[in-house]
């Protein structure tokens, strides 16, 4: 479809004037281009304005205008270019903040000082390197990272994989050693990194099922251990080793929970090999006026009502403690879209796709997606 | 792609066969044919001062060898040739080869960060002269290899009496010259970008006093394969303003200097003058220049001069119909249709106000009529009139007629003695004077019917041209909303034509919408005495009697000549919001205007205010007013 032709499809849908189409046009044309046609599950032909068109379908007429009026006014849509600044911030910001910090600490100095102190500058070339960062998913952008970081961070230091092997880890280890020329070098510092969390649960939840801790945080607990416990491989991290958790991306409500969560877990996670606290930070947080709510937002809270199908609801949504997904996974009711995929807490007429197809005697709607999500469990 | 018409600013054009197709040659025979006739161009020091978005940059970038290259490259394209003749008749191309070697240096904020550094006067003035005329022989240089000369077949040609000189800058070979401009400015820049200025005794300076090229160069020569080039060079700084007050004096004084051999162009907005200069520069009585007080050095181009202000509006109308279509080419909507050309789609015929409005206005005639006792047979002599001149210019229409009835009849009752209590009403006395109608009743009748009905005013393109006061880029401002709400209607399979109406809505929008985004400095106090001329304009051209010119005509305020020259040194800030007023387009200084055997000066408000506050477009009619009276509405601040 060309995007003339999407355009005056919208105007009809929409049916807009010659007035709103021109002011209209000029903003759908501008923020496409600028923004959303870069989302990653588009293809050519399909993107923006004429899934747009598409979307707003499904509404009867005159619920079109409250569903565009969401996408104009409500929705957040995180571009690569906004994801890449908040990569790129992360060393400079995070990191290396870190690093200047506990190197002035252990030698009593200032940390504005470490630049003029010999001794800080070696100590912080040396803890640099036994600086570890593990992304957690894709959305950890290593890539970014890597290239951001040149001659900061070696790719030894950088590895993508939350649950790390035995072998990985030797592997990790012998390089390190052999970068200080130091047969007994351990990690100091080891971060892992995700992009967005937006219950705080896929990184650290309580099962109360099963009486124990899961998440990403536990199963990087469970492969360190594995390894230490290996005789092949040993220690890994020095006894004062720190721990740290990074997300570029985080709600408020996200936030707070794992900051509550970490608190909890202390007492249950307790090892010799295990930092006494998870040092966690984050690159933004989103306000938390953020998510849609019934007082604020309630024509469009009544459209997620109405158009929705539970065929989407999986028991891995389950997990986030709310049944109805049609604010989302966790009921988080958010309306942000990342340029490589929705994310499930956000709204569901945002990324949910189904057939509608008649379950007990009942037919749901069809719904159709405007960025669609690619689901990780399927 | 996208609106062509709102990507202005040639510096977005990355690439000259993208900035060529834009670029329409009026401007420079319109501001440069004269003085390049006059041999001045080239020979003397030219100073080219034009508000924003007025072409400097434009000019400059085209004046560059590698863009005069790229045009010749392509002359064959039907669309250059007349950039080409232009250019040729400019002198800046001869036998189809350009003659000068033009090369752009802006002026950024870099330069003026000399001028914070805690040296003496004399040393920051050489460090940036050295540093400028490196950066212009890379200039100069990399133009010629951007065009596939190399170094080695560079040379220059040296002043007879510069042998010492000629050492300190390289040589005379293409090679040495660009490694030393490159060595200076390395070295200079590393002075101007440290973080703590270098005390005075660590600067080495006597590389860069001894680095005179411009006092050396007196062309340049390219030899490719046995033939020789001579080039004269050209170096254009642009965007001069940015320069301290005292800097940019000095630099000007630096570059009148009559030995350069050397070309040399100071682009600059009217901001770095003294409001002296602004609004004197162009009075008669005035013989300094900018700046410099002997006027012979320099050689002043103003790109929006008030001599033949008629031959301007007309050559500016062809200019910017010339540069609609060259932007509309861009823009798939249109080029598919085979639309090229703005008056294809921009409707002339005017809409009539609606069938009730006009029963009202007639019954408001009808009031008059009877309330001051004007006979029928007067009436109908006057509309007898009407008729005539109506059918006369093609344009009968019935609210028109109405209101200039109106108009004559005030002025009719102004022109016969008071009819007393006990006289017969319906007896019909002559005018002292008698009534005649014109264009200027009939333009004053479209604006009353404007104000109160809301019937068209702006539209069509030459209204259009008209509201941009000759700006180009106003003029693109405001043809965007016209253009963008065409291309709407077009992607809505509706035919591309606007109406009266819908000019004139989105055209008063969009004006108001440039008035309330100012923000250059001083712009809250250039919009109160904007605002305040503007209401008292508006006041005036509503009287019933339409007294001015036919009463449209007061779209300015008028000041004795004698009495606005002594502003700059009576009334600073008075003289400062006018400049600023002037220079960003709000304003147009009109000196020495010659009306009841006095000579005035008109602040007439620019075509964008006009359209915001609804008055004519037509010039030459004022209030007289006193420098007292633009005071108090500054003083309502």
């Amino acid at each position: 479809m060309n995007q003339d032709l999407a355009l005056r499809v919208m105007s009809d849908i929409m049916q807009w004037d010659d007035d709103e189409s021109r002011k209209e046009f000029r903003w759908l044309k501008l923020m496409a281009r600028l923004k959303y046609d870069g989302y990653r599950d588009f293809q050519a032909g399909m993107r923006f304005t004429e899934s747009l068109a598409t979307w707003l379908q499904q509404f009867d007429q005159e619920e079109r205008k409250d569903a565009y009026r969401f996408v104009k006014e409500r929705m957040v849509y995180v571009g690569p270019g906004e994801v890449r600044r908040l990569v790129e911030q992360f060393f400079p910001n995070t990191i290396r903040q870190r690093i200047v910090q506990t190197v002035a600490s252990n030698l009593g100095i200032k940390p504005y000082t470490v630049l003029t102190n010999p001794d800080a500058a070696a100590a912080i070339k040396r803890l640099s390197r036994q600086t570890l960062v593990l992304g957690l998913s894709d959305g950890a952008r290593m890539d970014i990272v890597r290239h951001a970081n040149v001659g900061r961070l070696s790719n030894e230091q950088l590895v993508l994989a939350p649950q790390i092997d035995t072998e990985k880890w030797k592997d990790l280890l012998k390089n390190l050693r052999e970068d200080l020329e130091d047969p007994d070098a351990l990690f100091k510092i080891i971060y892992l990194v995700d992009d967005f969390a937006g219950t705080g649960t896929s990184f650290l939840r309580y099962k109360e099922k099963d009486k124990k801790w899961s998440g990403k945080l536990n199963r990087f607990r469970t492969s360190l251990f594995n390894a230490i416990s290996d005789p092949e491989v040993g220690n890994i991290v020095a006894p004062d080793w720190q721990l740290c958790a990074h997300h570029y991306m985080a709600t408020a409500n996200a936030k707070d929970k794992m900051i509550a969560s970490e608190n909890t877990a202390r007492k249950d996670m307790k090892h010799k090999n295990w930092p006494e606290e998870v040092h966690l930070s984050f690159a933004m947080v989103f306000d938390e006026k953020l998510p849609i709510s019934a007082s604020t937002d309630d024509a469009f809270t009544a459209l997620a009502n109405k158009y929705y199908d539970p065929v989407i609801e999986t028991k891995h949504t389950a997990v986030g403690g709310v049944k109805h997904l049609g604010m989302g996974y966790g009921g988080c009711a958010l309306p942000i879209v990342l340029e490589h995929n929705t994310p499930n807490n956000s709204v569901a007429l945002l990324w949910a796709e189904t057939n509608g197809e008649t379950k007990d005697g009942v037919t749901p709607p069809a719904m159709r997606p405007l960025f669609r999500r690619r689901q990780r469990h399927v | 792609m996208a609106n062509p018409f709102e990507k202005r600013a040639s510096e977005y054009r990355r690439d000259d066969e993208a900035f060529l197709p834009l670029v329409t040659p009026d401007p420079l025979i319109t501001f440069f044919k004269k003085h390049a006739d006059d041999g001045k161009l080239y020979d003397q020091l030219s100073v080219i001062i034009g508000a924003p978005g007025s072409g400097k940059t434009t000019i400059a970038r085209l004046y560059q060898y590698s863009t005069l290259k790229t045009l010749l490259r392509h002359e064959s394209q039907i669309n250059f040739k007349p950039l080409v003749d232009t250019l040729t008749q400019c002198g800046a191309i001869k036998d189809r080869q350009p003659i000068l070697l033009g090369g752009r240096v802006p002026l950024e904020s870099e330069y003026r960060d000399f001028w914070e550094f805690p040296y003496p006067d004399d040393l920051k003035c050489k460090l940036m002269f050295a540093l400028i005329q490196s950066r212009t022989i890379l200039s100069w240089i990399s133009n010629l290899t951007n065009t596939g000369v190399e170094l080695d077949q560079i040379s220059i040609v040296p002043r007879g009496d510069a042998v010492a000189a000629l050492a300190a800058i390289g040589g005379i070979g293409g090679r040495d010259l660009f490694h030393k401009a490159r060595a200076i400015e390395e070295q200079i820049y590393s002075i101007s970008a440290a973080l703590l200025p270098p005390a005075i005794g660590d600067i080495d300076d006597e590389a860069a006093a001894a680095y005179h090229p411009f006092d050396v160069i007196e062309h340049f020569e390219i030899t490719v394969d046995g033939n020789t080039k001579v080039l004269r060079p050209l170096v254009i700084f642009d965007d001069a303003h940015n320069l301290h007050p005292e800097q940019f004096t000095a630099f000007r004084e630096w570059l009148a200097r009559r030995e350069l051999k050397i070309s040399r162009w100071v682009l600059t907005r009217m901001d770095a003058l003294s409001p002296e200069d602004v609004l004197l520069a162009q009075s008669e009585g005035n013989t300094t220049r900018p700046g410099l007080k002997d006027a012979r050095e320099l050689n002043v181009i103003w790109m929006q001069s008030q001599d033949d202000r008629f031959g301007k509006r007309k050559a500016f109308r062809k200019m910017a119909k010339g540069m609609a279509t060259r932007y509309l080419r861009q823009m798939d909507v249109f080029s598919r249709r085979g639309i090229s050309d703005l008056a294809d789609f921009i409707g002339t015929q005017p809409d009539m106000i609606s069938p009730s409005k006009l029963e009202t206005l007639a019954g408001s005639i009808d009031t008059i009529q009877q309330k001051n006792g004007i006979s029928d047979k007067r009436r109908k002599t006057l509309e007898a009139q009407i008729s005539e001149y109506l059918s006369g210019t093609g344009h009968e229409s019935k609210d028109v007629a109405l209101a200039i009835l109106s108009i004559l009849f005030h002025r009719y009752l102004n022109r016969v003695p008071q009819k007393g209590l006990f006289d017969d009403q319906e007896d019909d006395v002559e005018p002292n004077r008698p009534l005649t109608v014109d264009g200027g009743i009939a333009d004053g009748a479209k604006v009353r019917l404007l104000h109160d009905f809301d019937r068209p005013y702006y539209y069509n393109i030459d209204a259009l041209c008209d509201a941009s006061s000759e700006n180009a880029e106003q003029f693109l401002h405001l043809a965007s909303t016209l253009v963008t709400q065409a291309e709407t209607q077009l992607i809505r399979e509706k035919p591309a034509s606007l109406s009266s109406r819908d000019q004139n809505r989105l055209l008063r929008k969009k004006a108001g919408e440039i008035y309330r985004g100012w923000d250059f400095p001083h712009n809250r106090e250039v919009k109160l005495l904007a605002e305040g001329i503007a209401k008292q304009c508006v006041a005036k051209s509503l009287e019933g009697n339409a007294s001015l010119g036919g009463g449209a005509g007061a779209g300015a305020f008028g000041i004795l000549q004698e009495e606005f020259d002594q502003i700059p040194k009576k009334y600073e800030e008075l003289a400062r919001v006018l400049k600023f007023g002037a220079a960003y387009n709000a304003f147009v200084l009109v000196q020495n205007h010659s009306t009841k055997n006095r000579m005035w000066c008109q602040i007439e408000l620019c075509g964008v205010l006009r359209v915001h506050f609804g008055l004519s477009q037509t010039r030459g009619g004022f209030l007289e007013r006193k420098t007292d009276d633009l005071l108090s509405l500054l003083k309502q601040n």
